[in-house]
């Protein structure tokens, strides 16, 4: 199975993918793929830079608690 | 406003997400937000004249890539922390009558490839540890907007249930050095009463354990973690069981069933889950066809659910219903 796919950014910056099947797309659905403009992102990439990762650990929440704290030195 | 706040009474996470309270509650047809844009139309999520699958990020998400600081301070009893993961919306059909149910086998079969995809980019991220894939079909189950689509959540964190499930089956690897669920399987498959539909990869059953009278639980016949971990062969009988499956209960009683559709599936936090196996569960509200199951003072208080069918009748009944063999 082939899979295609392009991402594109809205205006309020949340991401939308577009799958793309040429096994099983209509010919308007695959039209419709190939005139869909990529944001100009790597496939498979993220367009948004990673956040920090959050001190979540599981359900003790250990260091969460400090990350709490530091947020009320703040 | 969203934020994770600790509950240490049940020793679990309560997402406050209030922005939700005015997310988009069932719109007329022609502002169906799922819809493709026609020209000169309402601007919908989708600003494409048609489409196979799409994904995007939920606009009222529970999660966010980028979330805020909690709006309040937390205690060393009951700390808060920002609710960082990733909200998703998949829509699998252009068409706001249509449902997965009813969606020729190979657009489905596209639609496993499409969940593999999320599962491996979105559990890429270091900070999501579970990718959780479901879908919430019919208003009895609470969905707001009538276009049929699923839901991607990425969790920072590894939600209850799931939870508890690789901790059981840890145990169990440890105490026989066997899967849980593929004991449970070959359990299932011995008895066989339970069986609702199976074919050369994977096996629908109603478990002799159901809490919800047409739960049916779909196991691969061989042990996979994750969806990312199927053959082509494989998905294909995936795509086909689904298929069996959800005809089986809109047949049953000539009607589309709801149903909460989700997958357990290995954490994504790089720990070593081998032994732990894929599967899906669905979960019908319905336990006549105009009686529903609700969660009441022992199932919400007590965590017992009571079940006011047995798991081999209502097997026979969706084994019974079309498509049969």
């Amino acid at each position: 199975m082939r899979m295609e796919k392009k991402r594109v950014l809205k205006e309020d910056g949340r991401y939308l993918i577009y799958y793309h099947f040429p096994e099983t797309a209509t010919p308007e659905q695959t039209g419709t793929f190939q005139a869909i403009a990529a944001s100009g992102i790597a496939e498979g990439g993220t367009e948004a830079p990673e956040p920090p990762r959050p001190e979540v650990a599981g359900p003790a929440p250990a260091s969460a608690l400090s990350r709490n704290e530091d947020e009320r030195r703040v | 406003m969203s934020e994770l706040r600790w509950n240490p009474v049940l020793e679990e996470w309560v997402v406050t997400a209030t922005q939700r309270q005015d997310r988009t509650f069932f719109p007329p047809p022609d502002y169906d937000p799922l819809a493709p844009t026609h020209p000169g139309g309402f601007p919908t999520e989708i600003p494409a004249s048609t489409y196979e699958i799409v994904v995007f990020e939920n606009k009222f998400p529970s999660f966010r890539r980028e979330a805020p600081f909690p709006a309040v301070q937390g205690t060393p009893l009951t700390p808060v922390l920002p609710a960082q993961g990733i909200c998703e919306v998949v829509c699998y059909t252009p068409e706001i009558n249509a449902e997965l149910a009813t969606l020729p086998v190979e657009k489905v079969e596209d639609l496993v490839a499409v969940w593999a995809d999320r599962f491996d980019e979105l559990g890429g991220h270091d900070y999501v540890r579970y990718v959780y894939i479901f879908e919430n079909k019919g208003k009895e189950i609470g969905v707001t907007l009538s276009h049929p689509h699923g839901q991607i959540y990425a969790y920072p964190f590894i939600p209850p249930v799931p939870a508890r499930e690789l901790e059981a089956a840890r145990r169990h690897f440890q105490a026989t050095g066997r899967d849980l669920l593929g004991d449970v399987l070959a359990q299932e498959l011995e008895d066989g009463r339970r069986i609702v539909a199976q074919n050369n990869d994977f096996v629908a059953f109603v478990p002799f354990f159901a809490r919800y009278p047409y739960e049916v639980h779909i196991l691969p016949r061989a042990l996979r973690p994750a969806i990312t971990d199927f053959n082509d062969t494989e998905r294909r009988a995936l795509a086909n069981i689904l298929n069996v499956v959800m005809l089986k209960y809109n047949h049953l009683w000539n009607r589309s069933m709801p149903y909460i559709m989700l997958m357990h599936q290995r954490p994504t936090d790089g720990a070593d889950y081998r032994h732990y196996r894929f599967h899906i569960e669905f979960y019908p509200p319905y336990r006549t066809p105009d009686k529903l199951k609700y969660l009441a003072g022992s199932e919400a208080g007590a965590g017992v659910f009571i079940n006011d069918t047995l798991a081999e009748s209502t097997a026979q009944a969706l084994r019974e219903a079309a498509p049969r063999g």
